[in-house]
């Protein structure tokens, strides 16, 4: 498997391919779902449709730095997509009546108590390995003549 | 309704649910404890308020965008996890860390659920509480659970994770941890926090969201129908 390589773009033109790519993943995934009749599954094949492509990708030729950048830029505001929908939870939420009480508090014990635990073991079990993640942007060098082409990468 | 109208209501909402990401965000830049998920949320309550605009009629409009817009996001989490390296890490320790993760989310949820004696629809609905909206629906639908209380699961459980996480991690030093844990047992709005933590923690939140919901949609279905819950 071949390691992400420096690959400059400007942002905005490598998260305008990001965003076409992911569109035409999921538009497909969405018609492919609806001949199988299967459509509410339609995001989640096109996740790992994508996740395919991707990897493939990778091993023949190695994740362009542009790609994890713009997924980057991206994530950080993916929020936005959930906002009407989480707006509407607390409206939903007062119409369980007598089931309130239970229904808070086993959200919140089977949420932070699971949380805490998994961050803990997480701290201890990765503690002692590398941190030093090569999909980082952070950690690709910035300076041009460090890199190598990526056929040159084992 | 006629169409014209439905362009500008949903041109409108768009704008609103826009003007409340971006207050949010900035916000976010200047006071760094506030969570820029839940300030978003309530920013759109109250423009709605201010505008008085019905919740219903506004995500009636906004829905069929957002709902594309919550499809590329689940497409975009692929990414990341095709991106990471694992070399050097621990790969047995976190496949079993996910495990124990899709495992625990699913199946403590649930007997809560029973203790407390809450409806049968509730319970099955809880089996859901790990993942991540999109994949949570299907698994809904395949396990007969009410989609609306699976949703609404879903998305407290999400809200009370990220908006409390950064209390409970007090003694995590390790974004790589902070972030696995947040999109394990916090998915979309765990890794929507984990993001504003690092670059490093959103990417290990992406693939414990992604991980953890292919993982749950595949044995919970099975799973609930098997033992006829």
């Amino acid at each position: 498997m071949k390691p992400t390589y420096l690959s400059p773009l400007p942002l905005w033109f490598s998260v305008l391919i990001t965003l076409i790519m992911v569109v035409a993943v999921r538009e497909s995934a969405v018609i492919f779902c609806q001949w199988l009749g299967i459509e509410k599954a339609a995001n989640v094949v096109g996740m790992v449709v994508m996740f395919l492509i991707l990897m493939t990708w990778r091993i023949i030729k190695g994740l362009p730095s542009w790609l994890t950048q713009a997924s980057n830029t991206l994530l950080v505001d993916s929020g936005f997509a959930f906002l009407p929908v989480s707006a509407g939870a607390g409206i939903l939420l007062f119409e369980l009546g007598d089931e309130l009480f239970g229904f808070m508090l086993t959200i919140a014990i089977s949420t932070l108590i699971p949380m805490w635990g998994l961050a803990i073991l997480g701290n201890r079990w990765l503690k002692k390995t590398n941190n030093d993640d090569s999909s980082d942007i952070d950690n690709i060098p910035t300076d041009t003549t460090q890199v190598t082409e990526p056929q040159e990468r084992s | 309704m006629n169409m014209d109208n439905v362009i500008v209501a949903t041109v409108a909402a768009i704008l609103l649910t826009l003007a409340a990401h971006v207050s949010a965000r900035v916000l976010a830049r200047r006071l760094s404890w506030l969570p820029m998920v839940i300030t978003a949320m309530v920013l759109v309550v109250v423009f709605l308020f201010l505008v008085q605009w019905e919740y219903k009629s506004y995500y009636k409009v906004a829905k069929p965008i957002f709902d594309s817009l919550l499809g590329y996001v689940t497409v975009l989490l692929a990414i990341p996890l095709a991106a990471m390296d694992f070399k050097g890490l621990p790969v047995k320790r976190l496949i079993i860390i996910v495990i124990i993760a899709s495992v625990v989310g699913a199946l403590l949820p649930m007997g809560l659920a029973y203790l407390l004696s809450l409806s049968h629809d509730t319970m099955l609905a809880f089996a859901t509480r790990s993942v991540t909206t999109p994949i949570g629906l299907s698994v809904a639908s395949l396990i007969k659970a009410p989609l609306a209380l699976a949703n609404l699961i879903i998305i407290v459980s999400g809200l009370i994770g990220a908006t409390l996480a950064p209390i409970l991690f007090r003694n995590v030093h390790d974004d790589r941890a902070k972030g696995l844990a947040l999109g394990l047992a916090a998915h979309a709005f765990g890794t929507v926090e984990a993001w504003q933590i690092s670059s490093t923690a959103g990417r290990y939140a992406a693939f414990g969201l992604a991980v953890n919901g292919l993982l749950t949609a595949v044995w919970v279905p099975i799973f609930i129908t098997t033992v006829g819950i």
